[in-house]
């Protein structure tokens, strides 16, 4: 009796122990996916450690990337926030009790660098609930794929974009407010908002969004597989629409008049009819 | 809830003292406790992958996942794959396949995400950035594709990919705003014509003559099926403009010439001249314009044609191309006696294209209705209030079509029609309403030996069953063509 009572008091323990790791990412913000490089996490009172893939985030957490490196955080409400390289992410706040009754909340403060949002739950139905907050523009959106980036002065990207608030829109639509107006951004446009400026619509600034990093070797990939994809992408491009697919290749009337001859009687010059022959057209 | 109770009543039996009893109900309690709330959370980890059965299943949901790529099942292989996208994101292979699966089933967004983590990984693999510049270009963002699409390029990629990227590259060139790209071509064709006139092989033909009756009547010789040999020019071209990301204009013109060895009443010469407007917008495309021809048969004008038309394409996935089009066009003729069958023709339909797994092959198909019609004022005996003899016309038809690449530089295609048509009057010659079923079948193959050359072989064939025989006739026609693209 004693050997099964011990078995089950361990397994008790170690089940409550398990429920009790498993109710905190419960409660949490949202998890690791993936981690590249080098990631810190800082809590709200100071303490900072290292990332690691599976590890938990909560409200109040601030995030940050190494330069060249990269993370995807997992939402509790299905969201992924994704950051890049050299950038700093704050949770100011992820309220989610698993439904959508207008106590759901989450709200971010992009401090440098930048981040790739698809939102979940929280702004599908209550859009007011979900922000963006930089230092010169409040983001909000209307259920959306969308991507932000903060230049800072002096920052490592300050020679190749002017100081200010890039956000670029892949679905869904934003908008960009601060105290000198708002700006709708609807897909592949990019709002921008500097420092005491209402924010505005500009082209693409690839140097901030372009986001693979560059291949390390030239001449790599000659032997490397691909797909062949010309027939998939041709019908999005419209280059495989052959006269003869979708309507009859040929005219069906008739082109020239079509005769006939045939044995009639046809009044002779002196006004008596005579054998002739007559042509219909048909 | 039925396996708790189960357990807990033979826990609760092994127990022989009130004690144990207590001991052992407050124990479970705390087992069971544990275990439901262990199953409840939200974020319970996916199994496998900590185990070698874990691992097994694992090696098996990555197989099953390509082969459902294979067998052209994207949104399956993506619904088994994305479940397990927290526990495996990072890992290369997993990651270059849920975004595969993810791009082929219409999800460009999620796939980003997948390439993006493969890239982070190893910046070197040009499939990876090959397909997120795909997916950057089926979300519509052009300039981060060509950025893309120009790093594949100098990785020194394979001919094929590289054949590949070029046409992306075109394709974004043509929609950037302030350009305009052009294409045009010019071909050459020999060919045999079984029937130049589209006529009856009959050389007579039961007709009511007016005062006699019914009486057979010999038909003329150029109203009968005649053979020849054929030469033929064609050239054209196309100017694409982009005004912003969304709207171009488009004008366009082609001109064919055919000339017959002995059956010079014949030889055609047709132009055509189109223009209009494009517009664009994530997986919607629409081109709406104008066009308008003119052409000639043997020496003297045939006849005029005008209108206008439309096109919408919406791909459900890149695989999955729904088009919906409509046609208007009046045909004016130019022969005095020809102006009797002037018309007015609308056509519209909706069509389908599918991609098949491999991705070299496609299948479409189209379904078709309209109406023609009967314009001209000229009365005559046979039109005493104007109009066709036939009068108007109504007519639907189907088609089916398919097309596949055959090793790097061939594509074999085939197409096949069934039309009906039927005319409101009863003709005064034949004393019968007209009905026409008609049937075509095309194939071929585009044998592309140079980037901008190739040689076409194809075999046409199309049949015409009238209930009035002048008008029943088949054709055949196999022609060779040499065409050379200008881009």
């Amino acid at each position: 009796m004693n050997i099964l009572n011990n078995i089950l008091r361990g397994t008790a323990l170690m089940l409550a122990l398990a429920a009790w790791c498993s109710n905190v990412y419960a409660a949490a913000a949202g998890q690791i996916q993936f981690v590249s490089g080098s990631a810190q996490l800082t809590t709200t009172d100071g303490k900072t450690r290292t990332l690691r893939k599976g590890d938990a985030v909560n409200e109040g957490d601030t995030l940050s990337t190494a330069p060249a490196a990269a993370l995807q955080v997992k939402m509790r409400d299905g969201g992924i926030v994704a950051m890049r390289p050299d950038s700093r992410v704050k949770i100011d706040s992820f309220k989610f009790n698993d439904k959508e009754d207008g106590t759901e909340r989450s709200s971010f403060s992009l401090v440098k660098g930048g981040f790739r949002a698809i939102t979940g739950l929280i702004g599908r139905v209550n859009k007011q609930n979900y922000r963006v907050n930089t230092p010169t523009a409040t983001i909000g959106v209307r259920g959306t794929d969308h991507e932000i980036f903060v230049v800072v002065p002096g920052g490592p990207l300050s020679g190749v974009a002017p100081a200010g608030t890039y956000n670029k829109v892949n679905t869904g639509e934003t908008y960009m407010a601060n105290s000198q107006g708002e700006v709708s951004v609807r897909p592949n446009q990019m709002g921008f908002a500097a420092e005491g400026q209402a924010p505005q619509l500009q082209p693409l600034n690839l140097n901030i969004f372009t986001v693979a990093p560059a291949p390390q070797a030239r001449g790599g990939a000659l032997g490397e597989r691909t797909r062949d994809i010309a027939v998939v992408d041709g019908v999005l491009q419209e280059q495989i629409y052959v006269p003869g697919f979708m309507l009859p290749p040929v005219l069906t009337f008739t082109r020239t008049p079509i005769t006939a001859s045939y044995p009639c009687f046809v009044m002779s010059p002196i006004g008596q009819p005579m054998p002739g022959i007559c042509t219909a057209t048909f | 809830m039925v396996i708790g109770q189960y357990n807990a009543q033979s826990v609760e039996a092994g127990a022989k003292g009130q004690g144990e009893k207590m001991n052992l109900a407050k124990w479970a309690v705390l087992f069971f406790s544990g275990w439901f709330a262990l199953m409840g959370t939200g974020y319970a980890q996916q199994a496998g992958g900590s185990s070698a059965e874990g691992a097994q299943a694992y090696v098996k949901v990555l197989h099953d996942a390509d082969e459902l790529m294979k067998a052209g099942k994207p949104a399956d292989a993506y619904a088994l794959l994305e479940p397990l996208e927290f526990e495996h994101a990072g890992e290369e292979r997993f990651d270059y396949l849920l975004g595969v699966a993810a791009l082929d089933s219409g999800k460009p967004d999620k796939a980003t995400l997948a390439f993006e983590r493969v890239l982070m990984v190893n910046p070197n693999s040009a499939g990876a950035r090959l397909e997120l510049a795909r997916a950057y270009y089926q979300l519509g963002d052009t300039l981060r594709a060509r950025t893309e699409f120009e790093t594949v390029l100098k990785q020194n990629p394979s001919p094929a990919a590289r054949a590949t990227i070029q046409k992306y590259l075109d394709a974004i060139a043509a929609q950037e705003p302030g350009r305009t790209h052009l294409a045009g071509y010019i071909e050459g064709t020999l060919g045999r014509d079984s029937n130049v006139n589209n006529a009856t092989a009959q050389s007579q033909v039961s007709v009511n003559i007016p005062g006699v009756g019914m009486s057979l009547v010999a038909l003329n010789p150029t109203s009968m099926k005649m053979a020849d040999n054929y030469y033929g020019l064609a050239a054209g071209g196309e100017a694409v403009h982009g005004l912003n990301q969304n709207w171009g204009v488009y004008a366009g013109a082609d001109l064919r010439q055919r000339t017959y060895a002995s059956q010079k009443n014949f030889d055609s010469l047709g132009a055509e001249a189109r223009a209009g407007a494009i517009y664009g917008a994530e997986a919607n495309r629409m081109r709406f314009g104008v066009l308008g021809g003119t052409y000639t048969l043997g020496p003297t004008r045939n006849r005029n044609s005008a209108g206008f038309n439309a096109d919408w394409g919406h791909a459900f996935s890149p695989g999955n191309q729904v088009n919906l089009f409509g046609q208007y066009l009046q045909y004016r003729f130019a022969d005095i006696a020809m102006q009797v069958n002037d018309f007015n023709q609308q056509v519209v339909g909706a069509g389908w294209v599918h991609v098949l797994a491999d991705g070299k092959s496609m299948l479409s198909g189209s379904v078709y209705g309209g109406r023609e019609q009967d314009t001209s004022s000229i009365i005559t005996t046979a039109t005493p209030s104007g109009g066709r003899t036939d009068g108007a016309k109504r007519f639907g038809g189907l088609r089916i079509g398919g097309q596949t690449n055959w090793g790097e530089q061939t594509l074999l295609f085939a197409n096949a029609g069934w039309q009906s048509g039927s005319y409101s009057r009863t003709n005064p010659f034949f004393l019968v309403q007209r009905s026409d079923k008609f049937q075509d079948l095309t194939l071929g193959a585009n044998w592309h030996w140079d980037a901008l050359w190739s040689v076409r072989p194809q075999l046409s064939y199309a049949r015409n069953q009238s209930n009035i025989a002048i008008y029943s006739y088949n054709r055949a026609d196999v022609s060779v063509t040499l065409r050379r693209d200008f881009k």
